[in-house]
């Protein structure tokens, strides 16, 4: 793969990797989008070790989670607190903290997810990764993956049926 | 009658859908991707990317195996002009003998004991030739190589 592939296959998947790391990030696009950028970098320079054994989409992704990962421990030994505790319409302008409010629901549904479950849960729902997928980007095992999701899925049913009401 | 699994694929649908529907837009991919690539200019070009020297490295390889290739086909040429030369010696000796009779009458009166072997092995000159042509097609069967790799085609 040359630069310029490379580039290409980027573009092709930076969308939904961005809007997933937005959804973990609760909502804090310009935190999302660093950790994009850091990941995507990372990708570009350890390019020779991508073996193809899984698709590429699945290694960005797995990269990502790592940054993201990574990013919070920084941030809960520099705050002194956890990462979830950033207001979710930080780095939103105006014009986009009206429209973010639209999305509050979906922060405010994962948002008591323990992080295992929210990506797992973020990963099938709205990015539509199989479980196989999951596993090779969390490193969890299928079962594990299986279980996570089968929790979030209650909790899920709970928000929604308590929405409803 | 609803069963147990069709609850789930029920709750599975409404949750999918409620993502779905409360998933924030991606807008800015072109300005993302600017800026990726501006960082990426940055930074050196991994050494797997490099497909240029990738190619120099390919083409040294061909040339190295086709220097290989002409090597082992010169080899080949001379195994098969040394047995040739060989073959048309034993033939020519063979024909000498046996159009000169006299000679061989004399040799038998000079040579004596000698006489009945050398008489033995141009009896067997059919088959001493035979065995020679089939040893010789083995030796140059075991030196063919095969050429430069498709890459170099």
């Amino acid at each position: 793969m040359t630069r310029e592939q490379f580039i290409a296959s980027v573009s092709a998947e930076q969308e939904s990797l961005r809007r997933f790391l937005c959804v973990l990030c609760g909502g804090d696009r310009f935190m999302a989008d660093d950790i994009a950028q850091e990941a995507l970098l990372k990708a570009y320079l350890s390019f020779t070790r991508f073996e193809g054994r899984s698709r590429f989409g699945t290694w960005l992704f797995r990269i990502a989670c790592n940054c993201f990962y990574d990013r919070k421990k920084q941030g809960a030994s520099l705050r002194g607190g956890t990462f979830a505790d950033l207001p979710a319409s930080e780095g939103f302008s105006d014009e986009e903290s009206d429209a973010g409010f639209r999305y509050q629901k979906l922060y405010a549904a994962v948002d008591e997810l323990p992080e295992n479950e929210k990506v797992a849960v973020l990963l099938f729902y709205m990015e539509d990764k199989s479980v196989k997928e999951i596993s090779d980007i969390t490193g969890m095992p299928q079962v594990t993956v299986r279980s996570h999701l089968f929790r979030a899925r209650k909790h899920l049913k709970k928000f929604l049926s308590d929405d409803s009401i | 009658m609803k069963t147990h699994n069709s609850g789930k694929m029920n709750t599975d649908a409404r949750i999918r859908q409620f993502v779905r529907a409360c998933r924030p837009p991606v807008t800015d991919s072109a300005e993302f991707m600017e800026e990726f690539t501006r960082q990426a200019d940055l930074l050196p070009v991994p050494a797997s990317m490099t497909r240029e020297e990738n190619l120099k490295k390919t083409e040294q390889l061909c040339r190295l195996g086709a220097i290989l290739s002409r090597g082992k086909k010169r080899n080949i040429a001379e195994g098969v002009a040394e047995a040739v030369a060989g073959i048309a010696v034993s033939i020519l000796v063979f024909a000498a003998v046996t159009m000169f009779p006299s000679a061989w009458t004399e040799a038998e009166s000079r040579l004596g004991i000698m006489y009945d072997s050398i008489a033995g092995t141009f009896r067997n000159f059919p088959l001493l030739l035979s065995c020679f042509l089939a040893v010789a097609v083995i030796a140059v069967s075991f030196r063919y190589v095969k050429g430069p790799g498709k890459d170099c085609r």
